[in-house]
């Protein structure tokens, strides 16, 4: 009776839920156009307008479609919107919309989809967390995620495919915005329809429709017959949820998936493994691992001597080599290679023991003396980070004479406990929202803000940074952010270690997959042809 | 019979309370703000205010817990608070695969637990015996983590006889299976052995074989039935660590049951789930407890004896 009833409920799945039915063998079967590859958590939502977390992004981008979108050439082009044109004062914005795109229910896309979809990211009923990073420079969005406002005045519907944006100011970067997924297209009427649960069955206009998401399991997507762009050439995608990094490994070199992720760990052994070493890719994010040196929370810091001590006291190049495989580039500013303005000849504070003894020694600290006991902080369970904090540290008592201690934290109290402004000494990292000099320097260095949690502060980078956010000219944009980047590195706002560079294992036979910075692009153009 | 039974749900009642005030206790003192978890860390401060006052997180901590106690009873857990979804609906999507991982892996623990035990006790001192309790030995001393990659790497990358993780049918609970029912099988073969050795050496056997019964008679009729009563016992608290040994294989298998959304939900620090959890379990371990408890009066004539006295 018992093994009946276990039997049946294997088959059966979830027999109680009032969701879409979750486990995957009740799927439709995988066709040879299907691609597999894991989801590294559950996704945390179907929400476009409420997604923060990349795995999730990476869902939604195949399902939604934005006014834009980003290519290869890491460049904001047409996507829901056939083209756009600018103000001579740079605040309005008008995209003319593609004829005939339909949503997946088949209901046909307006100018009026997209102030719907705006406002409600904007609602403080929709509980958005990134609505207000994403879309505050809209006239009228802060009165509207204040509760002030049901709409927000810089966003018309003028005729049905025509959209209008009226900006506060001119913001070079606000089409880099619209390609997050907060500003995408949503179906009024399947949110309606669909209630509280509308995100079981999400409508959008995307590459891909959603056909099955088991919870914990398995999401599934198919096809959409409709796509404005063409059908995609793959009839599916299937994304395993798979939590545990040995497992997504395992299932690569035994064939069931096409794509994963790769640790530097795994990372060393199968470069030198020889039926895996060809299917390894490399690739650079646009991100920054850095040490934040908090000027408030611990008074040394606010000596400039101290700080570049601290630079000159870090050889990146060896920690880099031992910690993390020779992988990921030295950072020697703070903008990733592929961010607008990123200078590769710029040289920053390089590794210079005697130079940091010496300036630590000007500050008051000779030898490390009197310097008070110090905690570097960083995320726990991050294998990399740890080698490397302890490296890092090590050389700092080495260079400077100053022990410093290392503390893991839980990644949500590290969180609380950086934006409280509690943490003296961490190590981080920082991913561009968009590919914006502007979501480093003016979000991250600028006085006031609040991920400036090195609590830095110089007029004069305030003075650049604040000009470059309004300016038209790109060129000069450029410019003036170089200028103001030279200013933080050479007063050592923090202590700038690498740029992130992603590791992947690919099946030979994936195909057209399409690669931008900011990661992979919808699998639009992916196919599979050969063994897989 | 149905006194004791409630005598013993009763007594069950204090142990479940205790554990609900502690669990509730722990989310409540953990780091991590569920309304900073909703509305992101630099949310409007009149808006937080609003969403705490409709969580009724701005209550006295004990209100909370009454609170909290009074919805649980009638089986609502809350909501999660990023995505909104009652609890009540994720544990009963998860409920079902636990169920059937647990129930696969404690019938391959008891058959091989038992048949391990017996070998071991019928072949005492000879080489069969030694090799049945390293094997045993084994089996108790490796974690889940370690035997679970050993056999993904053995029985699925090099040999490709199993999938390596998914529920994607039966073949992929093979190994997830098998992972978990190593330390319950050796547990019950070491004490199948024990039992079978003490039995063995009974009058009554030796009676048996005066009878001339068989010794595949003598050891099923009369050895096997006495010897496994203890066993029954095991079983029990084998129950316990297949529900924390399912969070392990669960997260490593890939199967979308009670333990990986436990660990999901303390990625997430989605603390309504995780209580829900640890109260599940507990129930689970009670009831299951109670269970063997009532087998062991079926099976044992002196213990239901017990149960007419108690009564």
């Amino acid at each position: 009776m018992l093994a009946a009833l276990a039997a049946l409920t294997f088959l059966s799945g979830c027999a109680t839920s009032t969701r879409p039915k979750g486990d995957a063998n009740t799927g439709t079967t995988a066709s040879a156009q299907t691609l597999r590859y894991p989801l590294l958590t559950e996704p945390t939502t179907m929400d476009p307008a409420r997604v923060e977390d990349g795995p999730t992004i990476d869902v939604l981008q195949h399902l939604y479609d934005g006014l834009v979108q980003w290519n290869e050439k890491n460049e904001v082009v047409p996507n829901l919107a056939e083209s756009w044109t600018v103000s001579p004062d740079g605040r309005v914005y008008t995209f003319k919309l593609k004829q005939g795109v339909k949503f997946h229910n088949g209901d046909p896309v307006t100018a009026q989809d997209f102030v719907y979809s705006i406002n409600r990211a904007l609602d403080p009923k929709t509980q958005s967390t990134v609505a207000g990073t994403y879309l505050n420079d809209i006239l009228g969005a802060e009165d509207v995620l204040a509760g002030k406002a049901q709409t927000a005045k810089g966003v018309e519907a003028v005729g049905d495919h025509t959209l209008r944006i009226t900006l506060d100011q001119p913001k070079a970067y606000f089409l880099s915005k619209l390609t997050y997924p907060t500003a995408y297209a949503v179906s009024r009427r399947a949110i309606e329809e669909g209630g509280d649960r509308w995100t079981e069955k999400p409508v959008g206009t995307g590459p891909f429709i959603l056909d099955q998401w088991a919870h914990h399991s398995m999401v599934r997507l198919r096809a959409n017959p409709d796509y404005h762009e063409g059908r995609p050439k793959l009839d599916g995608i299937e994304r395993p949820i798979l939590l545990d990094t040995r497992t997504r490994h395992s299932k690569f070199e035994n064939g069931e998936l096409h794509m994963t992720d790769v640790t530097m760990g795994d990372y060393d052994r199968d470069k030198n493994d020889p039926k895996l070493k060809d299917n390894l890719k490399i690739y650079p994010r646009p991100a920054i691992f850095y040490v934040s040196m908090n000027q408030k929370a611990f008074p040394p810091f606010q000596k400039k001597q101290v700080r570049q001590a601290f630079n000159h006291a870090v050889d990146k190049d060896t920690l880099i080599r031992v910690a993390m495989r020779d992988v990921p580039k030295r950072a020697n500013g703070i903008l990733p290679p592929g961010i607008p303005g990123y200078d590769p000849n710029l040289k920053g504070l390089e590794y210079n023991p005697e130079k940091a003894r010496q300036l630590l020694a000007e500050a008051g600290y000779p030898g490390g003396k009197g310097f008070p006991a110090l905690t570097l902080t960083f995320r726990e369970k991050q294998a990399d980070m740890r080698r490397f904090a302890e490296a890092m540290a090590d050389q700092l008592e080495k260079n400077l004479g100053i022990q410093v201690s290392l503390r893991e934290m839980e990644w949500g109290s590290f969180l609380d406990a950086r934006n409280k402004g509690e943490l003296p000494f961490y190590y981080l990292r920082w991913m561009a929202d968009y590919l914006d000099p502007q979501d480093f320097l003016s979000i991250m260095l600028r006085t006031g803000t609040s991920e400036n949690g090195a609590n830095y502060s110089n007029p004069e980078f305030d003075r650049l940074v604040d000009q470059a956010d309004v300016m038209q000219d790109p060129q000069k944009r450029i410019e003036l952010y170089r200028k103001a980047e030279r200013i933080a590195v050479d007063d050592a706002a923090w202590i700038p270690l690498y740029f992130q560079t992603d590791v992947e294992l690919w099946n030979p036979a994936v195909k057209g997959v399409r690669e931008s910075l900011m990661g992979h692009l919808p699998h639009k153009q992916t196919y599979l042809d050969g063994p897989n | 019979m149905a006194k004791y039974v409630l005598h013993r749900l009763l007594l069950a009642i204090p142990t479940l309370l205790v554990l609900s005030l502690i669990t509730f206790l722990l989310s409540a003192l953990a780091p991590g703000d569920p309304v900073a978890l909703r509305l992101g860390q630099h949310a409007d401060p009149a808006a937080r205010a609003r969403l705490r006052h409709e969580l009724g997180l701005d209550r006295p901590l004990h209100e909370q817990y009454f609170t909290y106690l009074g919805n649980a009873v009638r089986g609502d857990f809350g909501k999660t608070y990023r995505t909104e979804v009652p609890v009540r609906e994720i544990m009963s999507e998860g409920i079902p695969y636990t169920f059937t991982l647990a129930f696969w892996a404690m019938a391959v623990a008891v058959a091989a637990g038992i048949g391990f035990g017996v070998l071991a006790a019928v072949y005492q001192n000879t080489w069969v015996d030694r090799a049945a309790m390293v094997v045993t030995l084994i089996g108790v001393s490796i974690p889940a983590f370690v035997l679970a990659p050993l056999l993904i790497l053995l029985l699925a990358v090099r040999l490709g006889w199993l999938p390596v993780a998914g529920w994607e049918g039966p073949q992929y609970l093979i190994l997830p299976a098998l992972v978990l029912a190593g330390r319950p099988a050796a547990l019950i073969a070491r004490l199948t052995r024990t039992q079978m050795v003490e039995v063995l050496r009974q009058d009554y056997i030796r009676t048996a074989y005066a009878k001339g019964l068989t010794r595949g008679q003598v050891i099923r009729r009369h050895a096997l039935r006495n010897a496994l009563l203890p066993v029954l016992t095991v079983i029990g608290t084998a129950f316990g660590y297949l529900l924390t040994g399912s969070f392990v294989v669960e997260t490593i298998f890939a199967i979308p049951g009670v333990g990986m959304q436990s660990i999901s939900a303390i990625f997430e620090r989605e603390y309504l789930v995780i209580q829900a959890t640890v109260m599940l379990a507990a129930v689970g371990f009670v009831l299951v407890n109670l269970l063997v408890d009532l087998l062991y009066g079926i099976l044992d004539p002196r213990v239901r004896a017990g149960f007419r006295r108690k009564a």
